[in-house]
């Protein structure tokens, strides 16, 4: 058996953060295809209700299953995070990979850059950027890539310095080799078990930078449903119905624990003297 | 050492200089039109171009960047559209809210974070650094405005102890630190995690260390080996990210401080990017910038201070 | 003193006599604070630097008084000036003022005061946010120090209203540059201090030419944005009144509470489904009447807890000329269907709808996206900001459909204006209206009005979904506040403690 599943076997942790995750993909995939009620049907006579066989999580201020929103909102909340960690990874390996094959002035210039976006208050940055592109899902997704851009970039520049060092790509280098090929070949398949551990980590971030943008108003647009949003319905009707916002908030947390614990776990079975970066 | 300092110097300068250059833009692309934001609907063409003219909207953009950043070296922040009143007043009165919040959360984290980032590395591998290792994961996760829900719902709602929020203002000392007591709390959820984690890799790190293991041969009491000498030297590490930490706290607090209406300084940018009060907000956002680059550059110097090995540059 | 405050001083002053006759609560006599919670902040403080309606709830007649005042019926009676006169063509106002009326730093009004004043609303560099609605003065003239006379290029049936908005109020040479910040007015309270982002306290003007009138020392006004909020500092005892609350959702909880008082009342927003008249397929009427059959008025004053008033037209249901038009095009998705099918649209269409980051927006939005989608118009939301809404919605016309509310009154004048947001143009409209503004009988205008009203009803030329009500919510031993809102003020005159 691969050593590596037989390691994962007696991790614990990595295999209920496996778990959360399957469960919330699994339900994203499912609301695509059956909700128990249409997500954005109203019904202004069943406002507010509690829990009941027919409405399991009880129904919103205008009327809405709330499990049927929740549904659809693990739906947005994953496909904002894929989405935004996908183009910030891929912008930010490109980057980083070039940086450590080039140096100097590309290496000075990128470094710069990433101090430059990390200087900035994120929250404040991505409300910024919401406010000129205007409130949607897909330009929420673009303020999160653009902080994911520089944590890949810094990681991959890394991880690739130290192998740019190592004997076989000086071999390479020898051989004739241009450093395109060298980055394609060589760099990249060795730090492939860095950047999948980097973005389960920052796919939680993601969808937690979501759930704060679309709290405020600045993610997804209604009727789509998105937890953030939620959120803060549900704080205007905290006296009427507290459980309205108890659902979401959970939701978002077990997802985020979900990617967490996996997170560490692939850190564990990959390669556990990794350096991750953390960026809240 | 001085070598590296001047460079990270230069580079933080070079940085902010940057970010004064794409905050004016971000603030210039802003959509909408602050002078009809300030007249309404009813103002007719020639009004709005007579006050546009007034607040030197109408010039060329170098001019406007080159006064701002005039005004910046001189420490002139300008005066609020939307309020008249000047910046520096107005931001001024919002970190009376903001600091004490992020100082009382992040203290909160510290007293909380250091005794069970002890007990875990003490416990190391048992049952007891599990139960704090999986809390803190709990901590990383949970959204900390939803914890601020969670946190009204329980003591402001049904115990009803706390106020679900707003400010009375510090006139009334009391109840302005009983405001600020959940919204801490919230805010500190995170923090917690982060620095229980370090405070336990930084212990587990430390009591591997020679001096440890001549104190516990010496037959020094356990409590004294963790306390007296360990957390002594593992507490640099805690000491840096906790620094780190603040300089994000202050910016950051905008969602908790929209949970809990304070008026803060992350509800002012906030309010001001919804008013297109430009003035504020670029100001504000170069302010905080600067918070954050100072803050690492001070973090550099403990570095460089604490510990004498040569570093480059990450 | 004007008949309404002496009526209600005397009625004041019974009931004083009446708690005074029960003896244990006499004590309460010498409360004369007052908070007032407030759903919006104002940015400045001069009704003529800034649009914002918060400013002209805190400061106006507070602080800054006008010429005429308009009294808790709409009605407009004596202000600064005690009587007037108007010439028989309409087109010549002589205004007498109020003798001895100090500002509150001392200096006094008089007629150079007034006309500085007035100048500065048409002047050519003008900068007042409501300058259009003073286009139509010619000149201004002091006669004497007691009296001015306004001379109007074309009459205008509504100058005197116009003169009593604190748009146009008096204010004094020396301070008018100031008043953003420290406003000096001639007014019943004195600015006293400004927390941003937190409150506007105003203490007792000295100066007051009638003292009796004021019977409050201190009044804050604090900003209270958030709908639970106000709930809870209400409950907590930090604010005493919300004279507009602004989450009917949460009115229940209130009216469980027996120390607060819940009147409901009327105000002059019509909330309306904004249409482009100048877009396709907008452009259409049978379009326009598909929606509104497809507006199902009931469900949307449900989204709004019950609190509101459906009209079919632009115009409040308190105005004396308003004719009931709501049931011009009702409730009927087969009628929607068949007519979006003649317009040529059988399967319907796509729309979006632009909302501005307001309470009735946000809670009516989904509702009339559901709505519209059920006769086949599919409706994409997206939320804007305030000055993004004026932007992209208002100036630049860049829009399907938006919701909000028109708060001005008699702002039916809307609909003849050019390059209006709505894209509405006709001629038979603005031929009606030029004969509503030039009317010199009232009577005869109310008849304009009423043909004004069916002209854009049956012209579909917006949805109109309902009438905003005004949510008033204040401590049970509370007198005086207003209940209705014919203009955005908070008028002090006469509020007491009892």
């Amino acid at each position: 058996m691969n050593p590596f599943l037989v390691r994962a076997r007696r991790h614990v942790a990595f295999q209920l953060g496996a778990v959360l995750l399957l469960l919330f993909v699994g339900t994203a995939l499912v609301s695509l295809v059956w909700t128990p009620h249409p997500y954005d049907e109203l019904q202004m006579r069943a406002k507010l209700l509690p829990s009941s066989s027919t409405y399991f999580l009880g129904t919103d201020h205008l009327g809405r299953d709330v499990l049927s929103r929740l549904m659809v909102g693990a739906r947005t909340s994953i496909a904002v995070g894929l989405i935004a960690v996908a183009l910030g990874m891929s912008a930010g390996v490109a980057l980083g990979a070039w940086a450590a094959a080039r140096g100097s002035w590309v290496d000075e210039a990128l470094s710069r850059a990433s101090d430059l976006i990390f200087a900035f208050p994120a929250v404040l940055i991505a409300i910024l950027i919401t406010s000129v592109l205007g409130a949607s899902a897909q330009n929420a997704v673009l303020a999160i890539a653009l902080f994911n851009v520089p944590v890949f970039a810094r990681v991959t520049r890394g991880a690739a310095l130290t192998l740019w060092g190592r004997d076989f790509i000086r071999a390479a280098t020898a051989m004739g080799r241009g450093p395109f090929g060298i980055t394609l070949h060589h760099v990249l398949p060795n730090i492939v078990s860095v950047l999948i551990v980097q973005a389960t980590i920052q796919f939680a971030v993601a969808i937690l930078a979501e759930a704060g943008l679309s709290y405020l108003g600045l993610g997804a647009q209604p009727p789509l449903p998105s937890w953030g949003r939620m959120l803060r319905d549900a704080q205007t009707y905290i006296f009427q119905a507290p459980e309205l916002a108890i659902w979401p908030g959970l939701a978002i947390a077990s997802v985020v624990l979900g990617l967490n614990m996996l997170g560490d776990g692939l850190r564990d079975l990959l390669d556990p003297r990794l350096r991750l970066l953390r960026v809240g | 050492m001085i070598d590296f300092l001047t460079r990270r110097f230069a580079a933080a300068l070079v940085t902010l200089a940057l970010a004064t250059v794409v905050v004016f833009t971000v603030v210039e692309v802003l959509p909408g039109d602050p002078a009809l934001v300030m007249l309404g609907t009813d103002a007719r063409p020639d009004t709005l171009a007579a006050l546009r003219a007034q607040y030197g909207f109408d010039q060329p953009l170098p001019v406007r960047y080159g006064r701002w950043i005039a005004g910046l070296a001189s420490f002139d922040l300008g005066a609020s559209h939307a309020y008249g009143t000047p910046v520096g007043k107005l931001i001024g009165d919002r970190l009376m809210v903001t600091l004490p919040l992020g100082a009382l959360a992040l203290s909160w984290a510290l007293l909380v974070a250091i005794p069970l980032g002890v007990f875990a590395a003490w416990k190391h591998g048992g049952p007891g650094d599990w139960g704090v290792m999986g809390f803190a994961q709990i901590g990383l996760s949970v959204p900390n405005f939803w914890f601020g829900i969670v946190l009204v719902l329980l003591f402001a709602v049904t115990w009803q102890v706390f106020p679900a929020g707003g400010f009375p203002g510090w006139q009334e000392p009391l109840n302005a630190l009983h405001a600020l007591i959940l919204p801490a709390l919230s805010l500190s959820l995170g923090e917690i995690a982060i620095l229980t984690r370090v405070t336990r890799s930084a212990m587990l790190d430390t009591l591997r260390e020679d001096y440890v293991r001549t104190a516990r041969a010496k037959g020094l009491s356990e409590s004294r080996v963790l306390f007296g000498h360990a957390l002594r030297n593992a507490l640099i590490p805690v000491a840096t990210v906790a620094g780190l930490i603040a300089g994000f706290l202050i910016a950051g607090a905008v969602i908790i401080e929209s949970v809990f209406r304070l008026p803060g300084a992350g509800q002012l940018v906030y309010d001001s990017i919804n008013n297109r009060d430009l003035v504020v907000i670029k100001n504000v956002v170069i302010l905080f910038t600067l918070l954050v680059l100072l803050v690492n550059l001070l973090v550099d110097l403990a570095y460089v201070l604490l510990d004498p090995r040569p570093r480059v540059s990450a | 003193m004007n008949a309404f405050s002496r009526r209600h001083v005397i009625g004041a002053a019974g009931a004083l006599a009446a708690t005074a006759a029960f003896g244990p609560e006499a004590w309460a006599q010498s409360k004369t604070r007052l908070v007032i919670g407030m759903s919006l902040e104002p940015p400045v403080l001069d009704p003529t630097k800034n649009a914002a309606a918060a400013i002209r709830e805190i400061a106006c007649p507070s602080i800054f008084e006008s010429l005429g005042r308009i009294d808790r019926a709409g009605a407009v009676g004596p202000g600064l000036a005690e009587s007037w006169t108007v010439s028989a063509d309409g087109k010549e106002y002589v205004f007498k003022l109020r003798t001895g009326v100090k500002f509150h730093d001392g200096e006094a009004l008089d007629a150079a005061v007034a006309k500085f004043s007035l100048d500065r609303l048409f002047a050519a560099d003008s900068t007042v946010p409501a300058k259009s609605l003073y286009t139509d003065i010619d000149k201004v003239e002091a006669v004497d120090a007691a009296t001015i006379r306004i001379v109007l290029k074309s009459p205008n049936s509504y100058l005197l209203y116009n003169l009593s908005l604190g748009d146009a109020s008096i204010m004094h040479p020396k301070s008018a540059a100031t008043n953003d910040r420290k406003p000096v007015g001639t007014g019943p309270f004195t600015f006293k201090e400004r927390k941003e982002g937190d409150s506007i306290t105003l203490a007792r003007s000295p100066t007051y030419r009638d003292a009796g009138a004021i019977r409050l020392d201190t009044v804050v006004f604090k900003v209270v944005k958030d709908p639970s909020a106000q709930v809870n500092a209400l409950l907590a005892g930090d604010v005493d009144t919300f004279p507009g609350f602004q989450a009917p959702e949460l009115v229940e909880r209130l009216r469980k509470d027996a120390r607060f008082a819940v009147v409901v009342g009327t105000t002059e927003g019509e909330v309306i489904m904004a249409t482009n008249n100048g877009k396709k397929p907008f452009d259409s009427l049978k379009v326009r009447q598909a929606m509104a059959h497809a507006i199902n008025r009931e469900e949307l004053i449900g989204a709004e807890s019950g609190f509101g008033t459906p009209i079919g037209s632009h115009f409040a249901p308190h105005n004396k000329a308003y004719v009931d038009l709501s049931k011009t095009y009702p409730f009927d998705i087969a009628k929607g269907k068949a007519l979006l099918a003649e317009a040529g649209h059988p399967n319907g269409f796509e729309a979006s709808l632009k909302l501005p980051p307001v309470g009735y927006a946000q809670r009516a939005g989904e509702v009339l996206a559901s709505q519209l989608g059920k006769i086949g118009i599919k409706v994409s939301i997206t939320q804007l900001q305030w000055p993004q809404w004026l932007s992209e919605v208002f100036k630049e016309r860049n829009y399907d459909l938006t919701i909000v509310a028109h708060t001005e009154a008699n702002d039916l004048d809307r609909y003849a204006r050019d390059g209006y947001y709505w894209g509405y143009d006709s001629a038979e409209f603005k031929a009606r209206w030029r004969e509503v503004v030039a009317a010199t009988d009232f009577a005869r205008r109310d008849e304009l009005l009423k043909d004004c009203q069916r002209i854009i009803a049956r012209d579909a030329v917006n949805g109109y979904l309902y009438q905003l009500a005004k949510i008033g919510v204040w401590k049970k031993d509370l007198i005086g506040m207003w209940e209705n809102s014919p203009t955005p003020s908070v008028d002090l005159s006469g509020v007491h403690w009892r």
